[in-house]
């Protein structure tokens, strides 16, 4: 019960980070000419993002499968 | 440039795979081995989020405002981050309530209204028209780029002689299409296992097709990414795409298109019919909530590159954006690229439509129509199942055809994502009724309806009029000055808030009326009794609590059947009777008496057919009694709390009744017992009387007819007289002291008595009978005082009472007694111990009761009058202290008895 409350947590916290960093003001810093390896600064910040939010959100939510059968790592979990 | 029949051909055999799809899915699915259920396939199917829009329309907006289209894909990636919260208690609140469709789950909510429901078709409906339309234009224009590009000379020609007519075939193909694929029949789940799989083939198939361009554009015309994107600084205007200032509106529209967006996936009517009612596994959401973003991140992926593209192969414009993924493959002469790339967008075309169809059919014939042909009850009797099926059909023709007019009415004037954004703007006004309603029990049914029919007032003035005037079709005075010349009622600059772009202050005003309204007025409300049932369902469906849909009156379950079968048919409705009985382990005659569960079962059923709101309706119909009326319900309701209550007590008092019976019992049977004891004291009494009498007669009747006798035979028989008198006396004394006790008349003059002297004072009473008897007496008596608070006289009596019993049941000569005084924490002990006969074990209880009388005995008259020990038992047990008989048959009898001891400090 508490695991699933902290999953809970865990992906309201991600949706509000994701918002934040897809929103401005801190979108107006990528806003820019500028090119990265040759590529459009805001390309690569607004697909890097986009990445690592679906990484975190997959991990977030496959974790408790992974965790459920081996109850000995839940203490450690929590740390 | 490809033949026309070339590209029909090829189209046709696509939509044939799409069948042959269906097909098996389907009939995997009758075999029980769904290949749709599992999450892969579920995300799959999701993704008929992305239509023509993303497919030729990202392109297009990406050419003119660079990172513009992403928003649309950023929000539901966001929102996904709560599906497994939001999403799952949705899917959980439809499974076991049966809801069907957008519609039916508001209306559900707020207490089965068909209001509800009539007004959410309404707006999905309309809101849905542009989204069409947006589809009809794409896939026109995409048959026409093919058929007529490179020549622009022929596609001018041909937009300028039949503007309209692919179109028009277009929108006849998909209508054929749609019926034949989502209402072959009516199902009481309203699952479409083999829409569900061709709808995620087709998600396949546009992924792939747009990845090919993109892997072409990127890889061969330029020399990847690197290359591609080294041109961008060249050209101003591809550099200034760079920028976020690139998008009309900025930030906010930025913004506003995300929040659009996360509402749009949930609440889209066919975005709910895939997410919630086609869902087979709430489980499955957990892995489509990062697998959806990662679908629309990989379609999103080429999409700056082919518009860069595009806009760099035809610097000189005169190519419309929104072609871009055609043109270029046309361009540089890949026709089979080309043509798969048309049969991409044919899938996201399709998936589309035949998704929103059958959502919007199921909508209308549901929530719209039915319930209202159910209340004028024009009706036929039987076979409803065929009405169903021609409702949705001719629904599904009159919304195409309805998109088909939208489209000849403004498709030229807009882009693809415009007319898309129309329809977004208004799916999100479902958001706020249908997300207070699942977390918010005051939400209120006039609430959610002022809400909604507020907010899509507001869109309908100042989104939808104004793309009819930006169409020409009605002046556009009304949107530059305002509907006659009131500046303040600019329908995009309502109020004179001109600081947003069109979406955004659509977006802006229908959220705050729609919320607004919902809230203000729902907290000023009073729900009815229904709706609180229903808000107090949906809100708690994850806690244990069981269906309270109450029905009074009653139906047979042969009605119940033929009401359900005239849906969905006889066969159908028979195996879901066969499984209900089956499931509750119970036989169903056609003329029994429905319970409430069966008609709640019924209930169910229906409303995967028909929706909740007509359901009930229907329900109600073969009910007998008052069906279900609110005041009823409650009344129920109350009366199952009183009866708990009543039951509770009821179960008290048979309780109490129980111990009283119990009691009473006791009491009768002491009352025999009494009873029986005061004959027995009365015969008794009268035998002990008269044996004494017939001696003392007898005697006298000798003496007195004898005058002559000699003295000492007189004297002889005089003593004999006085001392059968005498015990007539002592017999009648104790009787009296017995009864006087018992009923405690008895005076009683306690004082401080040493308890050493009175038993000395008694042995020297009795010491005659011992010397009678050469008896032996052993005294174990302390030497000091020992004190006790008695009656000094009642105590004597019963101490010599145990002494003359001894003696007297001792043998003379060998017989010995032992008295003795011993002291314990809080009371005296005494005991006399004789070596006489001894008394059996079965007899220690009873030798104290009245007249009991050792029998067994060598002489064969009493001894005594069988009350002694009874009123010695009285007396002790007066004073506190107890009297009992340790003995055993040939052993001796050891009487004893203790009384409280006097305590000293107390004096």
């Amino acid at each position: 019960m508490a695991e699933l409350k902290r999953q809970k947590e865990r992906l309201i916290a991600l949706l509000l980070v994701g918002f934040l960093a897809l929103n401005y003001p801190i979108l107006s810093l990528f806003s820019s000419t500028a090119q990265l390896f040759s590529l459009p600064v805001l390309y690569v910040y607004l697909f890097s993002i986009w990445v690592l939010f679906i990484v975190l959100l997959a991990a977030i939510l496959e974790k408790k499968e992974r965790a459920a059968p081996d109850k000995s790592t839940l203490p450690g979990d929590s740390a | 440039m490809l033949e026309g029949w070339v590209i029909t051909l090829v189209s046709l055999a696509y939509l044939g795979i799409l069948f042959a799809v269906a097909f098996y899915a389907d009939k995997r699915a009758d075999a029980g081995k769904s290949i749709i259920s599992n999450p892969y396939i579920y995300t799959l199917s999701i993704a008929v989020y992305c239509t023509a829009w993303t497919f030729y329309g990202s392109v297009g907006r990406a050419a003119t405002t660079g990172v513009g289209f992403l928003p649309i894909y950023l929000g539901p990636t966001l929102i996904a981050a709560l599906w497994w919260i939001l999403l799952r208690k949705i899917i959980r609140i439809a499974k076991v309530y049966r809801i069907t469709s957008i519609a039916d789950f508001i209306a559900s909510r707020y207490g089965k209204s068909t209001t509800i429901a009539a007004l959410v078709t309404f707006i999905a409906v309309i809101g849905t028209i542009p989204y069409i339309a947006l589809q009809l234009k794409a896939l026109s224009n995409s048959f026409n780029v093919l058929l007529y590009y490179p020549d622009i000379n022929l596609l001018e020609q041909s937009r300028a002689s039949a503007p309209y007519d692919t179109a028009l075939y277009v929108t006849l193909i998909m209508a054929a299409f749609s019926i034949l694929f989502g209402t072959r029949h009516i199902d009481i789940t309203e699952r479409h296992e083999g829409v569900v799989a061709a709808i995620a083939f087709e998600s396949l198939v546009k992924l792939l097709a747009f990845s090919a361009v993109g892997i072409f554009v990127t890889f061969f015309l330029f020399d990847g990414p690197g290359d591609l994107f080294s041109w961008v600084p060249v050209y101003d205007e591809l550099s200034r795409l760079m920028e976020v200032e690139a998008i009309p509106g900025e930030y906010t529209n930025w913004l506003s298109l995300t929040f659009l967006a996360m509402m749009a996936i949930l609440f889209l009517p066919r975005q709910f019919q895939i997410l919630v009612v086609e869902n087979t596994n709430e489980d499955h959401v957990r892995k489509a909530s990062w697998l959806f973003p990662l679908y629309l991140l990989a379609i999103n992926l080429f999409v700056l590159p082919i518009s860069f593209a595009g806009l760099l192969l035809f610097p000189e414009g005169g190519v419309d954006p929104d072609t871009f993924v055609l043109t270029v493959p046309i361009i540089e002469s890949q026709e089979l690229l080309a043509l798969f790339v048309f049969i991409g967008g044919l899938s996201a075309v399709t998936g589309m439509i035949i998704v929103a169809t059958i959502a919007l059919s199921t909508l209308v014939c549901n929530d719209l129509l039915m319930p209202a042909l159910l209340r004028i009850e024009a009706l036929p009797q039987e076979n409803l199942g065929g009405v169903l099926l021609g409702i949705r059909r001719g629904s599904i023709v009159a919304v195409l055809l309805l998109g088909y007019l939208y489209y000849r009415l403004i498709g030229g004037a807009y882009a693809l994502v415009s007319i898309g954004l129309i329809s977004f703007t208004a799916a999100a006004q479902f958001a706020p009724p249908l997300l207070a309603g699942i977390y918010w029990k005051g939400a209120s049914r006039r609430g959610a309806i002022s809400g909604l029919l507020a907010g899509f007032i507001v869109w309908t003035y100042t989104l939808l009029l104004p793309s009819f005037a930006k169409a020409g079709w009605i002046s556009s005075q009304f949107v530059e000055y305002g509907p006659f010349g009131i500046e303040l009622l600019r329908p995009q600059q309502l109020l004179g808030l001109d600081m947003f772009d069109p979406i955004t202050h659509t977006t802006f005003w229908t959220m705050l009326v729609n919320i607004g309204f919902l809230f203000i007025v729902s907290i000023h409300d009073r729900q009815s009794p229904m709706e609180q049932i229903q808000a107090t369902l949906f809100v708690d469906v994850f806690s244990p609590l069981k269906d309270t849909r109450l029905w009074s009156g009653t139906a047979r379950v042969a009605e119940l059947k033929n009401l359900v079968a005239r849906f969905i048919g006889r066969e159908q409705a028979d195996r879901a009777f066969e499984g209900y009985a089956k499931m509750r382990g119970i036989q169903l005659r056609e003329d029994m008496e429905a319970d409430s569960n069966l008609v709640g079962f019924a209930e169910r059923e229906l409303s995967g057919a028909i929706g909740s709101a007509s359901a009930r309706i229907m329900v109600s119909s073969v009910i007998k009694g008052e069906g279900l009326s609110m005041e009823g319900v409650m009344k129920i309701l109350d009366e199952t709390s009183q009866v708990i209550e009543y039951s509770h007590q009821l179960e008290q008092k048979s309780q109490e009744l129980v111990e009283a019976t119990r009691e009473l019992q006791e009491a009768n049977r002491r009352l025999q017992e009494l009873d029986r004891l005061k004959d027995d004291f009365v015969s008794t009494v009268s035998h002990e009387l008269r044996t004494p009498l017939t001696s003392v007669r007898a005697f006298s009747e000798i003496l007195h007819d004898n005058p002559n006798m000699d003295d000492g035979e007189r004297q002889k028989f005089l003593a004999i007289i006085v001392k059968e008198t005498e015990r007539l006396t002592r017999l009648t004394n104790q009787v009296l002291d017995l009864a006087k006790i018992e009923s405690g008349k008895a005076e009683w003059h306690i004082e401080k008595i040493d308890l050493v002297a009175l038993i000395r004072d008694a042995l020297g009473t009795t010491s005659h009978l011992f010397q009678q008897k050469s008896i032996t007496l052993e005294q174990k008596i302390p030497d000091k005082s020992l004190f006790a608070m008695a009656d000094r006289d009642r105590i004597t009596q019963v101490v010599i009472n145990l002494i003359s019993n001894a003696v007297k049941f001792c043998e003379p000569e060998e017989g010995r007694v032992r008295v003795s005084l011993t002291q314990k924490n809080y009371e005296l002990q005494v005991t006399v111990a004789d070596n006489g006969p001894g008394v059996s074990p079965e007899e220690h209880e009873r030798i104290f009761d009245k007249f009991h009388q050792i029998s067994n005995r060598k002489e064969g008259k009493p001894k005594g009058t069988g009350l002694g020990l009874a009123i010695c038992q009285r007396i002790i047990t007066h004073h506190g202290g107890k009297i009992w008989l340790d003995s055993s048959a040939g052993a001796g009898a050891t009487f004893s008895f203790t009384i409280p001891r006097f305590n000293e400090e107390h004096d």
